[in-house]
């Protein structure tokens, strides 16, 4: 910043030292007219004279001369001259206040673009410098810090305030302003629209506040106002290129926090695109991968997860001396919560058949409902459930199913029939209706425990899958081994949703008697 | 979905239209918890479909009427609303009433 000016601080001197010709010129001519001497004035200091710096005595003609309005010096011109001249004179002595006047308004034109310059420089410095970071709190006191500088400004605070988080603050130097008066400063603007300018007539040392001057101005991002840059107490209050500079910078921080919010969402949104894929993952591996080899049955299992990790699960149970037991459910609702109650939910209907003494079916459902009851209540969630029993000796299947569907049920020779619940789902009730029920299964018989994902696949239509179409290609198909069942009804599902998002988990168990 | 309630002396009888499903649980939870009655019927008659969190916010509203010795019921399901709730047999824990008149004389 360039702090005084190149010329002479008197205007006459200055045109003098900048357009000299034209003056010169002026007072020759004077000369050639027989002038004895010509000067210009002020007061009784002479500024510049010809021919020499000594004016002679005698009388002189005398013309003020006016720059911006004002009386400024003198042309006084000493001869022997008729009265009627004295209108030349006065003529010139326009003409020179009038070069004058130009000439200060060019050299005030020329600081002030050097002064814009220097703005323009100091807001490309401040996007410089702040383009770079990405924590709020430190944009927001480089915003400050620097629009104190440039105007020249005691102190500075930006505030920013985001509907449902903490306001961030920023005071440079110190804070003076307590977080109520900035947010009244920052409501009154949200009301408004229009920036705060305030200039107080009381002295420093008599006012409470020392509040002298204060220019608060509203930053928008994405159209709304939600934050503001304050300045505080600059020497004879804050004018309107302060105004102008203050509401530049407003523009350009608007535009910086807008693009830390989009840093600060894009990242939130990858780390939690890693926490869902993660809890995925972790989901996907609780899920044996594998169904065991059983005599009496074919058995297949697989889960193809929703973009979003869902609450389906299913499990088996192979322990010696103790019927083969399997599982299949879904916890209602989507994303982390459905998660951790699917986790909970396996692991304690896996305890549930270790630690029951020979359980039936029922007994399981209903003790890990009594166990879980408060808290499915508590997250406002329930659980559907089935739970079967395969008795190989009697080719029999025992089951409970506590509200969930589709379980599919296919004799040999069919028709396949949809297998209903007793009992609303886990969770739903403190005291489980669940009873045992009970199949023949014997070779060729077909049992298809699946979740929703199924029935309620939807194609570029909207239309359901629905269990019609289910029920009829298991019949179609009840020849097919577990295997090639399961595949068949993965890839059916998926040809029909072809085009449409898969909404839900999708989660089968084949079981064939052979 | 579009939502409108009347109030009776002891009990509000909400009458729901559209799809009930996930994106409205939020709104449907914070308009249960606002409730002051302890019973309540929701007529289901402009609903054509639900899905499980919608049956998830209905069991929670459930709860917090039992919760406050009062009840919940429904009416006027249409068909493919009712074969969901007798699949989860969820019409095991909430009672289901053909009509509004029949709900309201049996929680009233």
């Amino acid at each position: 910043m360039i702090a005084s000016t190149p010329t002479a601080s008197h205007p006459l001197r200055a045109l003098l030292l900048l357009r000299p010709d034209p003056i010169n010129g002026m007072a020759a001519s004077w000369l050639d007219l027989g002038a004895l001497h010509v000067g210009l004035w002020s007061g009784e200091s002479l500024i510049m004279g010809w021919p020499g710096q000594s004016a002679p005595a005698g009388t002189a003609l005398v013309a003020p001369i006016k720059v911006n309005g004002q009386i400024c010096g003198e042309l006084r011109v000493y001869g022997n001259f008729p009265k009627v001249m004295e209108r030349r004179v006065k003529a010139d002595a326009d003409l020179v206040g009038h070069l004058a006047t130009l000439e200060t308004e060019i050299n005030s034109m020329t600081l002030e673009l050097i002064d814009n310059q220097d703005q323009l420089l100091a807001l490309y410095d401040l996007t410089q410098s702040t383009r770079s970071r990405f924590e709020m709190g430190e944009v927001l006191y480089l915003l400050a810090r620097e629009s104190a500088r440039l105007v020249k400004a005691e102190q500075a605070f930006a505030m920013l305030y985001l509907e449902g988080h903490d306001p961030v603050i920023a005071h440079v130097p110190a804070p003076r302003f307590s977080e109520n008066t900035l947010f009244d400063y920052f409501d009154r603007i949200r009301v408004t629209g229009q920036k705060i300018l305030y200039k107080s007539d009381v002295p420093p040392e008599k006012s409470r506040t020392g509040v002298q001057s204060l220019l608060v101005m509203p930053i928008n991002v994405r159209g709304q106002i939600v934050a503001v840059l304050g300045l505080v107490n600059k020497h004879g209050g804050f004018n309107a290129p302060d105004s102008k500079l203050v509401n530049a910078i407003a523009d350009q921080a608007g535009a910086q926090i807008e693009t830390v919010l989009l840093y600060q969402e894009t990242l939130s949104q990858a780390k939690l695109q890693t926490e869902m894929e993660l809890a995925q993952n972790v989901q996907m591996r609780l899920l044996p991968r594998e169904a065991p080899q059983i005599p009496g049955l074919d058995l297949f299992c697989g889960a193809l997860p929703a973009s979003q990790v869902g609450g389906d699960f299913y499990d088996f149970y192979d322990q010696p001396g103790q019927p083969f037991r399997f599982a299949i459910g879904d916890i209602t609702g989507k994303g982390m919560p459905a998660a951790l109650i699917m986790a909970m939910s396996r692991t304690l209907l896996r305890s549930k058949v270790r630690s029951l003494q020979n359980p039936s079916p029922a007994d399981i459902l209903g003790s890990a409902n009594d166990d879980m009851y408060e808290d499915f209540t508590e997250t406002g969630m329930f659980a559907t459930a089935f739970l079967g029993e395969y008795h190989h000796r009697e080719q029999t299947m025992y089951y409970a199913n506590c509200g969930h569907s589709p379980i599919i049920y296919c004799p040999v020779g069919g028709p396949a029939y949809i297998v209903d619940a007793d009992s609303p789902p886990l969770g739903v009730l403190p005291m489980s209706l669940a009873e045992n029920r009970m199949m023949p299964f014997h070779p060729g018989d077909l049992l298809i425990t699946a979740t929703d994902g199924f029935n309620e696949a939807r194609n570029a239509a909207d239309e359901l899958f629905g269990y019609e179409r289910l029920l009829a290609l298991i019949e179609q198909c009840a020849g097919y081994n577990a295997h090639d069942l399961g595949h068949l009804l993965f890839d059916a599902i998926a040809d029909f949703s072809s085009g449409h998002l898969q909404d839900d988990d999708q989660t089968l168990i084949v079981i064939k008697g052979v | 979905m579009e939502l409108k309630s009347r109030k009776h002396p002891n009990l509000t009888v909400l009458a729901l239209s559209g799809r009930f499903d996930s994106s409205e649980s939020a709104r449907m939870n914070a308009w249960f918890e606002e409730q002051t009655t302890a019973n309540v019927v929701i007529n289901l008659a402009e609903v054509n479909f639900v899905d499980s969190s919608a049956l998830a916010v209905m069991v929670k509203a459930m709860k917090r009427c039992r919760g406050q010795k009062g009840e919940l019921v429904l009416c006027n399901l249409q068909q493919t609303v009712r074969v969901i709730f007798e699949l989860t047999r969820l019409d095991k824990a909430i009672s289901i009433y053909d009509t509004e008149a029949e709900a309201i004389k049996a929680v009233g």
